[in-house]
């Protein structure tokens, strides 16, 4: 298993003119240390009017800043926005090759659609159309990474024969991945031979069951790429510490603050009607609703006030067996339950803004490279390219219609 | 000695009036109401100001005109109307009621005084026409807004939506210097049995600027959607209470 560092940018209130330059900049030093420690992967959302949460909008930007001033660390969508009233799938393919070219072939291109109303709204995107359009685009993507000229005759765009420049450096294309964040969205990843990035703080239990679906479907998956990128990502938020009661307190920060800020956005399935981000079993959903808030209110009245965000008299309260949160030795047991349910790969969230002072993420960082990564085995170095020939005689995989009809 | 009165406060039903109530205790059953629910993007400045202290916003700030019609009920058929910021309690989704209007007096009774919705006596219709839904809210004769659905299209049960309200229970102080004795926010969250549901494209219009009852201060900034309900819905006791003050 291995672990990578992931980012929204988040730039909590009270704001100064400097805060959005203070976070950048933070940021873009943790990330030239991982690389240095030997993390795998930093990995950047791409969220948009989503104030104080992510100020992440550009991250391509961000991650061709992370690209330039790194030398080993893989570069993370994490994920990029494949719809075409975002992003329009050949910008979008240009921009994730010239990454792939300026990190030497160091791009993980997650993908994925917005489940909040502040952005598809914003962009006058139509919910019920999300889905349609992301499983378009990411379809689409892959041939003008491949072809020398591309032509689509789609749903949501089109476009002549073109040659999309630049291509990636890495061959075929780089490894592909979709944000699950719900049973529907593993299964699409499964089908499809994406890379599971899990981006939802959903309990291990849920989450197992989810990887147990997608092994199950990618196994017989028809990629939408040349090969197929069988690795589970998941989301996790990191402080290491030999003081259990200082990885308690800044974790608690990283963790309410993150939950706070999250939950003042608009999710569609909150305000919106649509079948394409209904919660699973949405039958009952009012019932569930009360008993959220039962558990949660339980769970806020031992919560300080003030929105949510820990107070030191709060120190060495916060204890949770999932997270990469605790001295060394708790976090390596809390990560070993990842790693036998199946995961490839931990990302984590380390800062919420500045609610961490800089030099204590940066300690921590050093401390868990020393302690928790040499605890683990990396695994594979990089998905290998597709052979649908070997993959059909060995384990039954099927190939995408082309490459069959190619092999053949 | 003076003899003093025996009326226990278990014997008690309601908070105002208790002699002489004008509706009879919770949970009361609608069968087969009707309810128009519009969404849509507010003025930020305009949410922040109409939440108490314990709430907060959303991102963006929105809120709901709810239109609903109970053909039955403990004290007979009526209509209301209430309009909502949606806002926070702490990480939860929930709706602070602004403005209610109830159109009968018995259903405005209890609903101010037992769920503490801040209701007042008006006019509320509520009509299917063609492939639409058009609702009226209005006191004395006057049309304070009009909320109408076209293009409806079912959807299922599950894809619905009613936030818990945060009604604001004040019980005002029998001295003027006095404070309040009782400020607190109250959680009214109905259970709603689905029968048939649609959406649609939405629309509000408020005819009359009242100083007295404000409904156009809450101007559609941006529609988000609009849904119209058919569902047994049953009103009970208020499920939470928490501070009105503190978040």
């Amino acid at each position: 298993m291995r672990f990578g560092i992931f980012y929204e940018l988040a730039v909590p209130k009270p704001w100064t003119p400097d805060s959005e330059l203070e976070v950048y900049q933070t940021s873009l030093e943790q990330v030239r240390l991982a690389d240095e420690l030997g993390f795998d992967s930093v990995w950047a959302v791409e969220h948009h009017f989503l104030e104080e949460y992510s100020h992440c909008s550009a991250s391509d930007v961000f991650l061709t800043a992370c690209a330039a001033q790194t030398k080993n660390i893989r570069i993370g969508f994490g994920i990029r926005l494949l719809l075409p009233p975002f992003n329009h799938p050949v910008r979008t393919a240009e921009t994730a090759a010239a990454i792939d070219l300026i990190s030497n072939g160091r791009l993980e291109f997650g993908t994925g659609r917005s489940q909040t109303w502040n952005e598809l709204g914003g962009f006058n995107c139509d919910p019920d159309d999300t889905k349609d359009m992301w499983a378009e685009a990411v379809e689409a993507i892959p041939r003008m990474w491949k072809d020398e000229y591309f032509s689509w005759d789609g749903k949501y765009f089109n476009v002549p024969p073109r040659n999309v420049l630049p291509k990636p450096l890495q061959k075929p294309h780089p490894p592909m991945w979709v944000a699950v964040s719900s049973p529907e969205t593993a299964i699409q990843a499964g089908e499809r031979g994406l890379g599971m990035l899990g981006v939802s703080g959903a309990a291990p239990e849920e989450q197992a069951k989810r990887i147990n679906t997608y092994r199950e479907l990618v196994r017989n998956c028809e990629p939408v790429g040349d090969f197929v990128n069988e690795r589970v990502g998941t989301l996790n938020w990191l402080h290491c510490s030999e003081d259990p009661d200082e990885a308690a307190m800044y974790g608690q920060q990283l963790v309410q603050g993150f939950n706070t800020l999250n939950a003042h956005f608009v999710a569609i399935r909150q305000v919106y009607p649509t079948r394409v981000y209904r919660a699973p079993g949405g039958g009952a959903r009012a019932r569930r609703d009360r008993r959220g808030a039962a558990s949660q209110r339980a769970e806020a009245a031992k919560r300080p006030a003030g929105g949510g965000l820990a107070s030191t008299s709060q120190a060495g309260t916060f204890r949770r067996d999932d997270l990469a949160i605790g001295t060394p030795d708790q976090i390596i047991k809390n990560m070993k339950r990842w790693e036998e349910m199946g995961v490839d790969l931990v990302t984590c969230l380390v800062s919420v803004g500045t609610l961490v002072p800089q030099e204590k993420i940066l300690k921590s960082l050093k401390l868990f490279a020393e302690e928790v990564i040499p605890a683990f085995d990396k695994g594979d170095a990089e998905p290998k390219p597709y052979d649908p020939r070997a993959a059909a005689a060995t384990n039954g995989r099927a190939g995408s219609k082309a490459e069959a009809a190619a092999a053949s | 000695m003076p003899e003093y009165g025996r009326l226990g406060v278990d014997k008690i039903p309601f908070t105002t009036p208790f002699m002489a109530p004008l509706y009879p205790a919770p949970p009361w059953t609608f069968e087969d109401s009707e309810i128009l629910l519009m969404s849509y993007e507010i003025d930020k400045d305009l949410a922040e100001s109409s939440l108490p202290p314990a709430l907060s916003r959303s991102y963006p700030p929105y809120g709901h005109i709810m239109v609903s019609h109970c053909p039955s009920s403990p004290v007979g058929p009526f209509s209301h109307a209430t309009q909502m910021v949606v806002c926070r309690w702490r990480t939860t989704a929930r709706a602070f009621p602004l403005l209610t209007i109830v159109s009968t007096e018995a259903a405005c009774a209890a609903f101010r005084e037992f769920w503490a919705f801040p209701a007042k006596l008006g006019e509320v219709s509520l009509e299917r026409n063609g492939d639409g839904v058009s609702a009226s809210i209005g006191r004395g004769g006057q049309v304070l807004a009009s909320v109408r659905v076209t293009d409806l299209e079912e959807v299922t049960a599950g894809e619905m939506r009613y936030d818990p309200m945060m009604n604001p229970r004040i019980v005002r102080a029998a001295r003027e210097e006095d404070e309040p004795p009782v400020l607190e926010l109250d959680q009214i969250d109905p259970d709603y049995t689905y029968k048939q549901t649609w959406r649609g494209q939405g629309a509000v219009e408020f005819p009359a600027a009242s100083d007295n009852d404000p409904w156009h201060v809450m101007e559609n900034r941006n529609h988000i959607a609009t849904t119209f309900a058919v569902c047994d819905t049953q009103l009970g006791f208020a499920r939470y209470v928490v501070s009105y003050d503190e978040p």
